[in-house]
């Protein structure tokens, strides 16, 4: 769910409301809003010739048409690794240049992250109920995974429950760069435990069966288009956020605004 | 089949009503403020 509005008390957007008030300016909004429109129409194609890949599919041999959800789960999984991955990534960036489009990109890419992670959770005990007959176990991949979307989840948390403010965006900068360390441990754990895990392997290549590489691929391109696409309008929102509380602060200081000069803005 | 269409629906649902609700709010912040996005 969209995390409510986080008013800054100090944020640059009152300090400096023409530079960072509207932190896109006009044309950074319009920018994000048309990369996003693409990116649904593309969206839509893809789902349809996923939807008609996975359909025509081979069955596998083992574990019969279950097998298919071989072409969702692990896509989630990656969708969840780069909203996690971005929103170290943009902490970084927002610690360095103290530029709050990166704060807010962390944010958006952490929440959809999270709704990724979360439907991984949701797709991987399924198919564990379908396959070895119960939904969960304290298998090392499950457990670190569970740990993961814990963190990010009390990164949202956090972010939610925060007065905002320079002091709460570098909290959550470090906070999601540490949270990054999470991921090559819940990739690798299975190696690390040297197989003792009822979780499958990491795919490598040529461990798909004949057939099966056009719809797993299409898994992945759809749900990191599906992903991008939810990102972009995420952070618009964002950004649209951000823009209402510099316009609703600089009318606190001066009275209505009947007519919002246009704004500038040197972010992207 | 009935595990496979639970995941395939429960995911399409979801990322569907996530992105109903984005749209949603984007609609309403451009709505108050006219001058943002053009």
């Amino acid at each position: 769910m969209p995390s409510k509005p986080s008013p800054r008390s100090d944020s640059p957007a009152q300090r400096n409301p023409r530079r960072e008030g509207s932190p896109l300016g006009g044309g950074g909004e319009a920018r994000l809003a048309t990369l996003g429109n693409t990116a649904g129409w593309l969206l839509a194609a893809l789902v349809l010739v996923y939807a008609l890949s996975v359909w025509n599919a081979p069955i596998d041999s083992r574990q019969g048409v279950i097998q298919k959800i071989l072409y969702v789960h692990p896509p989630l999984a990656f969708g969840a690794y780069l909203g996690f991955i971005l929103t170290g990534l943009a902490g970084g960036l927002y610690l360095w240049t103290h530029r709050p489009v990166f704060d807010r990109l962390a944010l958006s890419a952490a929440e959809v992250g999270v709704v990724f992670c979360t439907l991984m959770m949701i797709t991987g005990p399924i198919w564990a109920k379908g396959t070895w007959g119960k939904w969960w176990s304290w298998d090392p991949r499950l457990t670190v995974t569970l740990l993961l979307w814990f963190v990010y989840l009390a990164y949202l948390l956090l972010r939610s429950f925060s007065e905002g403010g320079e002091r709460g965006a570098r909290f959550a900068a470090v906070y999601g760069l540490f949270g990054v360390l999470l991921i090559p441990l819940n990739y690798y754990v299975i190696e690390i435990f040297e197989g003792r895990s009822m979780h499958p392997e990491n795919l490598q290549s040529g461990s798909l069966g004949e057939g099966m590489g056009l719809p797993f691929l299409m898994g992945v391109v759809t749900n990191l288009m599906a992903f991008l696409f939810l990102l972009a309008r995420r952070w618009e929102v964002e950004h649209l956020r951000a823009n209402a509380a510099a316009v609703a602060s600089r009318e606190m200081v001066s009275g209505p605004i009947s007519n919002p000069e246009p704004q500038g803005g040197s972010d992207p | 089949m009935s595990y496979v269409a639970a995941c395939y629906g429960i995911t399409g649902v979801t990322l569907l009503v996530y992105l109903l609700q984005l749209q949603r709010e984007r609609r309403r912040l451009r709505r108050d403020l006219p001058s943002v996005g053009g």
